[in-house]
């Protein structure tokens, strides 16, 4: 098989950049390109941290967060903006007011979708169900049933969105909340199998919706000493899955990382910490153009 | 939108996969390049842009609300308070906290030890400086009560065998405790632990209940406090002689994977 490489060399040698790359001053590109943004674990953390000599003492905080998408969004055309989850939670502007303000500003961030994290349940899962009320953005899950829930006609497995053409499927993946959270928050949530529910979407994407990029929003984790499901696990298991974007582990990743598929295809991983201390973005781009970018495609026909 | 049954949609895509092939990109491969901000303070704020003004309106009323509560000082930390495994300054301090109130909330009952779990604080250090009502919020979000279990010498056994295995959790400094790869010793008040004696361990409830994989502790007989474990911190965090210096010998919990 062929092999390629999907994810290039971030933009400078790999390193932090503490401002937005003018990527967009030259001239006007013609080929299909997407800008992914994404953020994980951003935990109620509206104001920057507190000035207390602390390791994130005066970083983070939404309004520049909010600034600094505003710029990438006059810069590029295709921009979607999502979050994996643990939106909830972590300052006193949950404890009092139990995610709403959290839910106002994501919608006026323009989140394009979010998906449901362990901490997302934490004021119980009526409050989760009557805090979306304020947001206007789909929060997705593909392995939590919420049948018989306040939920159940407030959270959609997948969405795809079509940008100038290119179409992106993106669906989310939660964690196991059996012992992680009090039974009485999720209620009568079920939880199926990441992996399993996570390939049959995104076939179901890839075939039936028939999108150029699947990607993952998962709050499962990066990965872990033992065998409980993670990001490095489903990539390594999945087929059809393009880019994973993670949370709950609250991992600073400084550059993505690929693993190899079921099929020996490359995923991409990222996650950007927590708190709102950064964002992430992926450029992505189809330099191979049409039908020739379809591997080995025509031995799969009938 | 809505998926549909997963074994129906898991026939239908089967046929899908036969009728369409697996690769219906029309676009071809994807290559990504990636970027990453970090959202620091040398970062603006777009004050001129209406979407980021009408975003601090938002936020405007609800910051007012917070302000007076949580800006209030509670005690002087002298020396910056560190989370850490398998024991840290942050952990000690906080479970002693626990303990002290747990004296005064349960005075009938004799306690073992308290205990808090490591992934409940959610703060990786409380710098040096006035201590804040919102940092505590910040250190301990959860609506969590402080609670007595009773348990058996066996039980509290198992229970900080878990705690050992998972790294090493807060305890108060009743508890002394050390794993040598799966050799487990413990002490409460410098006594070894009788099996068939009752104990009482201070415990959040969310552990009580059997959060953080403390199956061992689920169904055993509670004493509610009625006080959320924040409010106590903030309280005993208020009750400090003099500025907060607190240490971590390594003396609680050893662990050694030998």
């Amino acid at each position: 098989m062929k092999r390629r490489s999907f994810l290039q060399q971030a933009a400078v040698g790999g390193g932090l950049m503490l401002l937005p790359d003018l990527l967009s001053a030259g001239p006007r590109r013609t080929e299909p390109r997407l800008t992914i943004l994404h953020t994980n674990d951003w935990h109620s953390q509206i104001d920057p941290f507190p000035d207390d000599g602390g390791r994130n003492a005066n970083q983070g905080g939404v309004l520049r967060r909010a600034s600094l998408i505003r710029q990438i969004r006059q810069q590029e055309n295709n921009v979607l903006l999502f979050d994996s989850g643990d939106i909830f939670q972590g300052t006193p502007y949950f404890n009092f007011f139990l995610g709403e303000l959290e839910m106002k500003l994501m919608t006026q961030m323009g989140y394009d979708a979010a998906t449901i994290g362990n901490h997302d349940f934490d004021g119980g899962i009526e409050n989760l169900a009557t805090q979306l009320g304020h947001a206007d953005f789909p929060m997705l899950s593909a392995n939590y049933d919420f049948t018989g829930t306040p939920l159940q006609d407030r959270v959609e497995p997948y969405r795809v969105f079509d940008k100038q053409g290119i179409r992106v499927g993106v669906f989310g993946l939660g964690i196991e909340l059996k012992g992680l959270v009090p039974a009485a928050l999720y209620g009568k949530t079920t939880y199926h199998d990441p992996v399993e529910r996570g390939n049959q979407t995104a076939l179901h994407l890839r075939t039936r919706q028939k999108c150029d990029l699947i990607v993952c929003l998962s709050h499962l984790g990066y990965r872990y000493r033992s065998e409980k499901v993670s990001d490095v696990v489903l990539a390594a298991a999945s087929r059809n899955i393009d880019v994973i974007l993670g949370g709950h582990t609250h991992t600073f990743l400084d550059q993505p990382v690929t693993v190899d598929n079921a099929e020996g295809k490359p995923v991409i991983i990222n996650q950007v910490g927590f708190a709102g201390l950064r964002l992430g973005r992926l450029d992505i781009t189809f330099p191979e153009g049409g039908e020739r970018g379809c591997v080995a495609c025509n031995n799969l026909r009938v | 939108m809505i998926l549909p049954h997963p074994r129906s949609l898991a026939a239908s895509l089967a046929v899908a996969f036969l009728l369409l092939g697996s690769c219906n990109r029309h676009l071809g491969e994807p290559a990504a390049a990636p970027q990453l901000y970090e959202i620091s303070s040398a970062m603006g704020v777009d004050t001129a842009a209406p979407s980021i003004t009408s975003m601090e309106a938002t936020i405007q009323p609800y910051a007012t609300k917070l302000e007076a509560v949580m800006n209030r000082v509670l005690a002087e930390v002298e020396t910056p308070l560190l989370k850490g495994q398998p024991e840290s300054n942050l952990g000690n301090w906080t479970a002693d906290l626990l303990a002290l109130a747990a004296h005064d909330l349960f005075p009938e009952y004799e306690l073992a030890f308290a205990v808090q779990n490591y992934g409940g604080l959610r703060v990786s250090e409380i710098g040096a400086g006035p201590l804040l009502v919102s940092e505590i919020y910040g250190l301990m979000p959860f609506d969590n009560e402080l609670v007595l279990v009773e348990v058996t010498g066996a039980d509290l056994r198992a229970f900080v065998t878990h705690t050992l295995l998972d790294g090493g959790w807060p305890v108060s400094a009743n508890l002394r405790a050390e794993r040598q790869g799966t050799e487990v010793t413990m002490t409460v008040d410098g006594k070894p632990v009788d099996d068939t004696q009752t104990y009482y361990i201070a415990a959040p409830d969310y552990v009580a209940n059997g959060g953080s994989d403390s199956a061992m502790l689920v169904g055993k007989r509670q004493i509610s406090s009625g006080k959320m474990i924040r409010d106590l911190l903030i309280e005993y965090a208020g009750k400090s002689q003099g500025p907060i210096s607190v240490g971590s010998d390594g003396q609680r919990i050893k662990i050694s994977n030998q």
